[in-house]
């Protein structure tokens, strides 16, 4: 399984899903809670251009990043444009 | 140019960050955010700032107009073709929203010349600083500029006044939980979609800091030319704030989008420096004090 940790006002707990592309992670995290569509999708579904990823705490370039496999075990963090505060 | 009216600050070693007191009364304010949310404000520690001189006002549109005229230069946000606005459902890419339009094409643009200049990423911010002869200030500047010596809540003291700052309290009389807020904020979309509300600079004479800057509590989040990094190796951040360490640079301030407790001086956020621009965020300049010759 993918942890998917989000900022800690967004979710209190992480989120287990299903390894897979880095677009497909983010998908089945929507199908879990759609309440993240509007953060984390930007038009026609897409990955938003705006929110960054960590995979095992590097940060992933946004450059096809949306066809990045994320390995079984890996820790994806959900990092917006603003963190904190 | 434009004006160059700055105030001097003088060097010296002051203690930066937030004291645990004062995230003790965080937690017991009815705010929405855990204590860890504020960890990477702390530990409180010294730091040595050198003598330096910092804008007392923002950065305005008719100041950016003026460096844009000369140069030439094109924004993040016009190359992308889009800029960030919070809507009723958080933060959207918005297809013409620039410096120009900060809130879109749509929304009437009509005497922001004295506001101050949004939809600007931090490369943006530093490319006029550059032309005017600065610097984005350092975070440990901005932080001495905006309380001074001691350690106080706010630019005028330790006592909240929704008259002395653009904040969400200002706009809205009586709400004091982000929750009722976004209510409040969606129901306006609603009306006229997403407008920035930025004010004209200085126009909060009451909210003015030690040092006799402007606009240091609330308007637009701050881009500094610092990068983020924590106080301490100790410290366990959000997650979100821990990837963010080294990466991404500090913004400092807090915005019309924000309750008093992120507009208190030692409060620190991290923003992408890479292209990002939004209806909330701008900046004001800095430079190193010119050292007068001693014979």
């Amino acid at each position: 399984m993918v942890t998917v940790v989000m900022p800690s006002v967004w979710a209190s707990e992480a989120i287990e899903v299903e390894p897979g592309t880095l677009a497909s992670v983010v998908a089945r995290v929507v199908e879990h809670d759609p309440g993240f569509a509007r953060r984390l999708l930007g038009t026609e579904g897409r990955l938003a251009d705006h929110v960054n990823y960590a995979v095992d705490g590097r940060l992933v370039a946004r450059t096809n990043r949306a066809d990045l496999t994320v390995a079984d075990g890996s820790v994806v963090t959900v990092v917006p444009p603003m963190a904190g505060g | 140019m434009p004006v160059d009216d700055m105030v001097a600050v003088p060097g010296g070693r002051f203690l930066q960050g937030t004291p645990e007191r004062v995230l003790d009364l965080l937690d017991e304010d009815p705010q929405p955010f855990p204590r860890l949310w504020f960890a990477d404000e702390t530990p409180v520690h010294g730091v040595d700032v050198e003598a330096f001189e910092i804008d007392r006002h923002l950065v305005t549109v008719d100041d950016y107009a003026e460096f844009v005229d000369a140069t030439g230069h094109v924004t993040d946000a016009e190359r992308r073709g889009h800029g960030l606005l919070y809507g009723a459902e958080g933060w959207v890419e918005q297809p013409g929203a620039t410096w120009r339009a900060p809130s879109g094409p749509a929304a009437d643009t009509t005497g922001l010349g004295r506001h101050p200049v949004v939809q600007v990423s931090w490369a943006d911010a530093c490319a006029y600083a550059a032309w005017v002869g600065k610097r984005l200030p350092h975070e440990q500047e901005w932080e001495l500029a905006a309380r001074g010596w001691d350690h106080q809540l706010w630019p005028w003291g330790d006592t909240w006044n929704a008259d002395a700052a653009n904040t969400t309290e200002y706009w809205t009389a009586g709400i004091t939980a982000y929750a009722t807020w976004q209510q409040w904020w969606a129901a306006r979309c609603a009306d006229t979609g997403p407008v920035a509300l930025t004010t004209p600079v200085g126009a909060f004479p009451d909210g003015v800091s030690p040092w006799g800057c402007h606009d240091m509590s609330g308007n637009v989040y701050e881009w500094t030319g610092t990068l983020s990094r924590p106080y301490s190796a100790d410290v366990v951040c959000d997650p979100a704030v821990a990837v963010a360490m080294g990466r991404y640079r500090v913004i400092r301030g807090g915005s019309w989008m924000n309750l008093k407790y992120q507009v208190r001086c030692t409060e620190r956020m991290h923003g992408d420096p890479e292209g990002w621009a939004t209806f909330a965020h701008g900046f004001r300049c800095a430079r190193s004090q010119r050292r007068e010759p001693t014979w």
